[in-house]
């Protein structure tokens, strides 16, 4: 029983991770209606920024507030000139085409600018653990837990209670009505972007003390992300939270008693989870159904 | 589309047709000279030269079986790697361990991919094409874990060497990698044929009508689902073929060379070439040979390489979507109307 539950808590608090990066995915889907599939890499991108601040001598709080400055600033920039160009509501494959340039060329350029090797760096939690029972609960898991159940809470207001929030929700549900309303849908986009990115690059460094800084160290990370994004369904901010605890938990639980799956196989049930998901319930938990037009 | 409208205030019909006659016939010309070219490349070139204009090709028929998905179809696969990677396992393993003949296992690779491309096809049938690019970038991930996982018989990280040699009839008279280079010569002439003859065939309209208007083409009686999920077989296919080969090019199969950075590669391929292009699969398949080289002789560290792909990628779908086949074909129609 202390090992599940230890167990339990070990998932929830990866859970917390991939469901940081599945808000991220989720707010891409609602701005713009498509995948980002460089999500991961420009978090890893802000991360190792933030690692640098650091290493030239700055506090951790205040790099991570640089880095997701930075973050915001940079995915505005890259929806603006990269993705904007090429963006069309009917048809989603040169946006998806694109980010998987981009993903090239950040991976590529992040090892070289900053460097192939690996590097550590703090967190902001205190260390040690809450000991509830036999069962340890890590001071980092539950600020991490605070934390994206506060962005996401965020976010949801922001979607559901602000005229941003509506005005967002609108240029993606029918742009050209949007359009005639005065609602001004490139500035939507950008700003989905650019918080999408900045949510990516605080996500990427408040998991930074545990997959440690590398130009890889959110490949499978997103994987999970998007497995909970998919779970929870597309376009719903609270089913990206509720799917990325239950992908966490799912994941440690496979892998801890199931013992052909292992931590070998881990990203394996990510995408056994995906492939059900998609069979049995394709608009998630909490997702609501795609229409067609013509 | 646009070609009606313009040839009619340019000049008549009939001289556009005949330039357009003999821009074909050029294309042919080159084309049988490039057959006879390659056929003849093993006496007069050196064998590591051959092994990289091997290399090349294997990558150009990946390329081509990424032209048939995403090119001719629309959709995105991630996976590619993962389906090349069953097609180059199963020669390992079934001529290795269980003393297969290479062309059997190859076609039981052949056969396993298109299986796997089914699998995967069926549950992102129902959504758009999101979710293939998701479901396939999954694959693509997982891939090289699976191998690790069964290391008893892939040999894991470390690799597969694979053993007996392919070794060429005796009365050829050639070596392992002049025979492995003409066989993968023909496997890529006769899948560029196929690929070529399909794109006009009935099978080929419903290929792309699915890709440019799926609402419409449903209700003009295409079936949807089995357009998708056939030719989602066929790209596998071909993919796992091109495994096959790289298997009896190489003599040794790793998960490194599977990654998910080899299904981007192809399609950074694909996009060089043409997406819906058939020769230029084998230009993107010989950039992709190249390319590398060409950056580092250039002075350009390689770890920059990606970044250089990337850049283009993003380039080539803001200027010029019709790659490298695109701009020639701009470039003839040119000349045409003149």
């Amino acid at each position: 029983m202390e090992l599940f539950s230890q167990r339990l808590v070990d998932g929830l608090s990866s859970g917390c991770i991939y469901a940081a990066l599945a808000l991220a995915i989720v707010l891409v889907f609602r701005a713009t209606g498509t995948l980002n599939l460089a999500q991961g890499e420009m978090a890893m991108f802000c991360c190792f920024l933030i690692w640098k601040l650091t290493d030239l001598g700055w506090p951790l709080i205040p790099a991570i507030l640089a880095g997701v400055v930075a973050g915001f600033v940079g995915g505005a920039a890259i929806e603006r000139v990269i993705i904007r160009p090429v963006e069309d509501s009917r048809d989603h494959l040169p946006v998806i085409i694109v980010t998987l340039g981009l993903l090239l060329a950040l991976d590529s350029l992040a090892g070289g600018l900053f460097t192939v090797d690996t590097e550590t760096l703090g967190s902001p939690f205190p260390s040690g653990s809450w000991h509830i029972g036999q069962v340890l609960v890590p001071y980092s898991s539950i600020g991490l837990f605070v934390v994206i159940s506060a962005l996401s809470g965020l976010m949801w207001f922001t979607f559901h209670r602000t005229r941003l929030g509506l005005a967002m929700r609108a240029s993606v549900d029918n742009p050209e009505s949007a359009r005639l309303l005065g609602i001004r849908r490139s500035r939507m986009l950008m700003i989905g972007w650019g918080a999408a990115a900045a949510l990516g690059a605080l996500a990427a460094a408040l998991v930074a003390p545990q997959t440690y800084v590398y130009t890889g160290m959110l490949q499978g990370v997103l994987l999970y992300a998007f497995t909970a994004a998919t779970l929870g369904g597309f376009d719903s901010p609270a089913g990206a939270v509720v799917g990325g605890l239950l992908v966490g938990v799912l994941q440690t639980m496979v892998s801890g008693y199931v013992g052909f799956v292992g931590n070998d196989l881990s990203l394996m049930t990510a995408l056994v989870v995906i492939i059900v998901v998609l069979m049995l319930k394709p608009t998630g938990l909490f997702g609501r159904p795609d229409s067609r037009r013509l | 589309m646009t070609t009606v409208l313009d040839r009619d205030d340019m000049t008549s019909p009939d001289v556009a047709g005949l330039a357009r006659e003999r821009w074909r016939r050029i294309g042919w010309t080159v084309t049988c000279a490039a057959i006879v070219l390659g056929a003849g490349l093993p006496w007069l070139i050196s064998g590591y030269q051959l092994s990289q204009v091997s290399g090349a090709l294997y990558l150009s028929l990946g390329v081509l079986s990424m032209n048939l998905l995403t090119g001719l179809n629309g959709q995105i696969s991630l996976g590619q790697s993962a389906f090349v990677g069953i097609g180059a396992y199963a020669v390992a393993i079934l001529v290795t361990d269980h003393g297969w003949s290479y062309p059997a296992a190859m076609a039981a690779g052949v056969v396993l991919s298109a299986g796997a491309g089914v699998i995967v096809a069926l549950p992102a049938l129902r959504l758009r094409g999101l979710y293939v690019a998701l479901t396939t970038f999954g694959i693509g991930l997982v891939f090289p874990s699976l191998i690790q996982k069964f290391a008893d018989t892939t040999g894991g990280t470390a690799g597969k060497t694979i053993f007996p040699l392919y070794a060429a009839p005796e009365a050829f008279g050639l070596t392992t990698g002049e025979w492995a280079y003409l066989v993968t010569l023909v496997v890529l002439l006769v899948c560029l044929l196929f690929v070529h003859l399909l794109k006009a065939s009935s099978a080929g309209r419903q290929i792309q009508a699915v890709r440019d208007a799926d609402v419409v083409a449903e209700g003009f009686g295409v079936p949807l689902a089995r357009i998708k999920v056939a030719t989602f077989a066929a790209s596998a296919a071909i993919a796992g073929l091109a495994g096959g080969l790289f298997a009896i090019q190489r003599q040794f199969v790793s998960p490194g060379d599977l990654s998910l950075d080899t299904s981007i590669n192809f399609f950074v391929g694909m996009a060089i070439g043409g997406s819906v292009s058939v020769p230029g699969a084998v230009v993107g398949g010989f950039f992709l040979q190249y390319a590398p080289q060409l950056t580092q002789h250039l002075g350009i560290a390689p770890i920059y390489t990606p970044a250089i792909y990337g850049g283009l990628l993003i380039v080539i779908i803001r200027f010029a979507r019709g790659g490298a086949a695109g701009l020639v074909r701009s470039a003839i129609e040119a000349t045409t109307r003149r």
